[in-house]
């Protein structure tokens, strides 16, 4: 249960300041935070997670001098959209190839997200077993794949890799395709020979290989997909822009303290960086790709 | 008397209850660690099974399927969760051991001996020692579904609860034994206190007691033996003040009667000293009668030995006259004649007159002890009685050392001499001896001198032997004996002259011997 809480914590100072921005902020009446569920399922359950939210955002009320703060958790990201889009949320938090499909770029603002304790990004990989005689994506054929579940960036990023070479989406390539919730869990059916293709964050995998170096030996990595963080956090344009830069200000000095360094060296991050939209042009441009990819093999 | 520090019962029950607390924490101590040992091995044991029953039963699928994907992400959110476990090892029966630990996992290429030594049919643990870091509680499950063996799980806990648990114990123990030699110091201190200060304060009142104290008292108020006592004790004293009371009463009387006593004691005393005064003056005047009437006595046969010596020497002198007047008448008395009878008589008168002066020295009292010789002294006193001896034909064989000179009392050794010739004598006459004789011998013995009267008179009765020496005692015909003779003579050997005067019979008959020690007083010149 405590490590519940870190994470939690965690998770949400990633898009809100815990310290008071001070008194001269202008009333906001009400602060909604909107977040993305699928993509934390793994790591906390939702009847857990909302009731830590909500204990937690109450803080922000007299530190942020807001009236009503409120935190609403989607499964779909459609949802998450209209509600973006009328105003009833003022901050996202979602993978960023979902906010790129499914939320317009002008109503975004800059916001933050993590950045790895490796000083690594955390990028997608694809990974292959060593002993399947995969050595580039021509071998992939007839092999078995195993994925995150709601990994869109994932499944994206193996369709822009498998459509060139096989002309067929990454299902009809593979032998057989397994989701999974945990990407751990990934890992450990490619090291154990229960698939032959994986793909998981470097993150992951590195973590994985520390705690076990014969998997490295194993696994090789096939290719990989830039990206900062799993999550990004934006802002509605509409948020007043001092009181936003003031957030992200303070966000970025979340770990000064003894006590935020350990909850995000829980999770693998050393600190908070600023995240600007313009940070969203690889994945733009990976989803346009992804679009006419799958326009030809129609 | 003052009680040594070592040897007050105040101490030795301190001791004692220090003592028997330590003997009983120690013994407590002694059993109550291994017992918590055993328990807390117990807890291990249990806490194996159900840890590995746990992680068996979550992960029975994967065992079944063989996912080991899920059973290394099982323990190693169970190592997470658990920090207290070193390490969970997968040993499938066939394929290699999966080893998870607190810094990751990894497949065991090769196996352990460690881990495979203890794959039995049966659950097993080892309790691995060394470093602080390394000791553990290997913990071994054999892995069965159905009936049908599929592996074994390796639990390693760590020990660090189990030995802080026993740090915890001991430190307890240390603890609880500070506290007790606490208690022990201040609990002994007064339960000491409480057992023997009634002791303590009747041992106090016992010695004012014993210093002749009657009036103190003990004041201790309490229900148990020592209460008892107490009464008792005061009730004694009482009886002592009582007794002691009683007993000065009786003091008084006696020390009364004791002065009446002595008063009447101290009468008497004077009664008696004046009777002693008046006997002893009485014995005195009585041996005065009695040496005058020895005397006297012997005054009577002195003047029969005069009347002996004389009747020669006067016959002589009658003889001598009566030849001057036969001269005288017949014309023959010329001058030669009568010169010649002159010197005859004038020779005889002198030898009745030198006897006289002999018997006068006899009988003059020595009032100074004076040198003499004992030969020469016998020989004196023979010559009184020489005339006696010679008209009974009685021998007299005397054989004396020349040299035996002592000092004393010459005339009262010379009257002893004679009584007992006197006495030879007339048992001789009255025995009718032939061939009566008398030896009378002197000589030195050890330490003194030996004077012996012997005669062949067939000694003296047995019946009376004992009584010769008293006075008045005599066998001789009433008018010859005053029975007072030999009575003197031993007063004067005892009592003058320090010896002993006694009889025995020999085969001819008496021995009346003297044994004069020479010493100081009576010296041996």
């Amino acid at each position: 249960m405590i490590n519940f809480f870190l994470k939690l914590f965690t998770i949400l100072s990633l898009v809100i300041p815990p310290i008071a921005l001070g008194q001269e902020s202008k009333e906001i009446p009400e602060l909604t935070m909107g977040w993305y569920y699928p993509t934390i399922n793994a790591m906390v359950s939702r009847a857990d997670f909302h009731s830590a939210v909500d204990l937690w955002i109450k803080e922000y009320d007299h530190a942020f001098n807001i009236k009503n703060t409120n935190v609403k958790l989607y499964d779909h990201i459609e949802n998450m959209r209209k509600d973006f889009d009328n105003g009833n949320l003022n901050i996202i938090i979602a993978p960023p190839l979902l906010i790129v499909n499914h939320f317009k770029l002008k109503t975004l603002a800059d916001g933050f997200t993590g950045e790895s304790i490796t000083n690594e990004p955390f990028d997608i990989v694809v990974l292959a077993r060593k002993a399947s005689n995969i050595k580039t994506i021509a071998d992939f054929k007839n092999k078995r794949l195993v994925i995150t579940d709601h990994d869109e960036l994932g499944k994206v990023f193996l369709n822009s890799l498998v459509i060139p070479k096989f002309k067929q989406p990454y299902p009809q390539v593979f032998s057989s395709t397994q989701s999974l919730l945990k990407q751990n869990a990934i890992v450990h059916k490619l090291f154990f020979a229960k698939a032959d293709v994986g793909v998981v964050y470097l993150e992951t995998f590195n973590l994985m290989a520390e705690l076990n170096p014969q998997i490295k030996k194993q696994l090789a990595i096939i290719d990989r997909f830039p990206i900062k963080s799993p999550n990004y956090s934006y802002f509605h344009y509409t948020f007043p822009d001092t009181l936003r830069k003031k957030f992200i200000k303070t966000t970025l000095s979340f770990n000064n303290t003894l006590r935020s360094k350990e909850i995000l060296n829980n999770f693998r991050l050393t600190s908070l960086i600023e995240c600007t939209v313009e940070s969203l042009a690889p994945f733009i441009k990976l989803s346009n790709k992804n679009k006419q990819l799958m326009k030809l093999l129609k | 008397m003052a009680v040594k520090i070592r040897n007050r019962i105040f101490l030795r029950v301190f001791i004692l209850f220090a003592s028997l607390v330590i003997v009983i924490m120690l013994f407590f101590a002694y059993m109550i660690i291994p017992i918590q040992k055993d328990a807390l091995q117990q807890i291990m044991y249990t806490q194996g099974v159900t840890v590995s029953r746990s992680i068996i039963q979550a992960s029975s699928d994967a065992v079944i399927t063989n996912d080991f994907g899920f059973i290394v992400e099982h323990n190693v959110e169970v190592l997470k969760n658990n920090p207290s476990i070193h390490y969970v090892a997968v040993a499938p029966l066939r394929g290699n051991t999966i080893w998870v630990d607190q810094k990751g996992w990894r497949v065991l290429e090769k196996e352990k001996k460690s881990l495979t030594e203890l794959q039995t049919e049966t659950i097993k643990y080892k309790i691995k020692l060394g470093n602080i870091e390394n000791q553990g509680y290997h913990f071994v499950y054999p892995i069965k579904f159905s009936g049908i063996k599929w592996g074994w799980l390796h639990v390693e806990f760590s020990t660090n609860e189990y030995n802080a648990y026993i740090r915890s114990m001991y430190l307890k123990l240390v603890y609880i034994a500070c506290i007790a030699m606490t208690l022990i110091v201040f609990i002994g201190y007064f339960f000491a206190r409480w057992v023997t200060r009634p002791v303590s304060i009747i041992s106090k009142v016992a010695t004012q007691v014993a210093n002749g104290n009657l009036n103190v008292r003990l004041t201790i108020k309490r229900h148990d033996e020592i209460g008892a006592l107490s009464n008792s004790f005061n009730k004694m004293i009482e009886s002592l003040q009582f007794s002691k009371k009683k007993l000065e009463n009786y003091n008084q009387q006696l020390e009364q009667e004791v002065k009446r006593r002595t008063l009447d004691l101290d009468q008497l005393n004077k009664n008696l000293d004046k009777k002693v005064k008046e006997e002893v003056l009485h014995r005195q005047e009585q041996e005065q009668l009695l040496i005058h009437q020895s005397r006297l006595a012997a005054m009577g046969e002195m003047i029969g030995a005069i009347a002996h010596q004389w009747r020669q020497p006067l016959n002589a002198l009658s003889l001598v006259l009566q030849n001057q007047s036969i001269n005288y008448q017949l014309g023959k008395l010329d001058d030669k004649t009568m010169n010649q009878s002159m010197e005859k008589s004038e020779r005889l008168i002198n030898k009745m007159s030198t006897t006289i002066d002999d018997f006068r020295n006899f009988f003059k009292p020595n009032k100074h002890a004076e040198l003499f010789n004992i030969n020469t002294s016998v020989i004196s006193t023979i010559n009184l009685l020489d005339a006696q001896f010679k008209s009974h034909n009685i021998i007299i064989n005397i054989n004396c050392e020349k040299n035996l000179i002592i000092k004393g009392f010459q005339g009262e050794f010379s009257q002893v001499i004679l009584n007992l010739l006197n006495n030879a004598k007339d048992t001789l006459l009255e025995r009718h001896i032939v061939n009566p004789t008398i030896n009378i011998s002197a000589h030195h013995i050890p330490n003194g001198i030996n004077i012996t009267v012997q005669d062949n008179a067939k000694g003296v009765s047995t019946d009376i032997i004992n009584k010769i020496y008293d006075p008045y005692f005599t066998t001789k015909e009433e008018g010859k004996g005053t029975g007072i003779g030999l009575y003197m003579s031993k007063m004067i050997v005892e009592n003058n002259m320090q010896g002993k005067l006694f009889t025995f019979n020999d085969k001819d008959g008496a021995n009346f011997v003297i044994e004069i020690p020479t010493n100081e007083r009576m010296p041996l010149i």
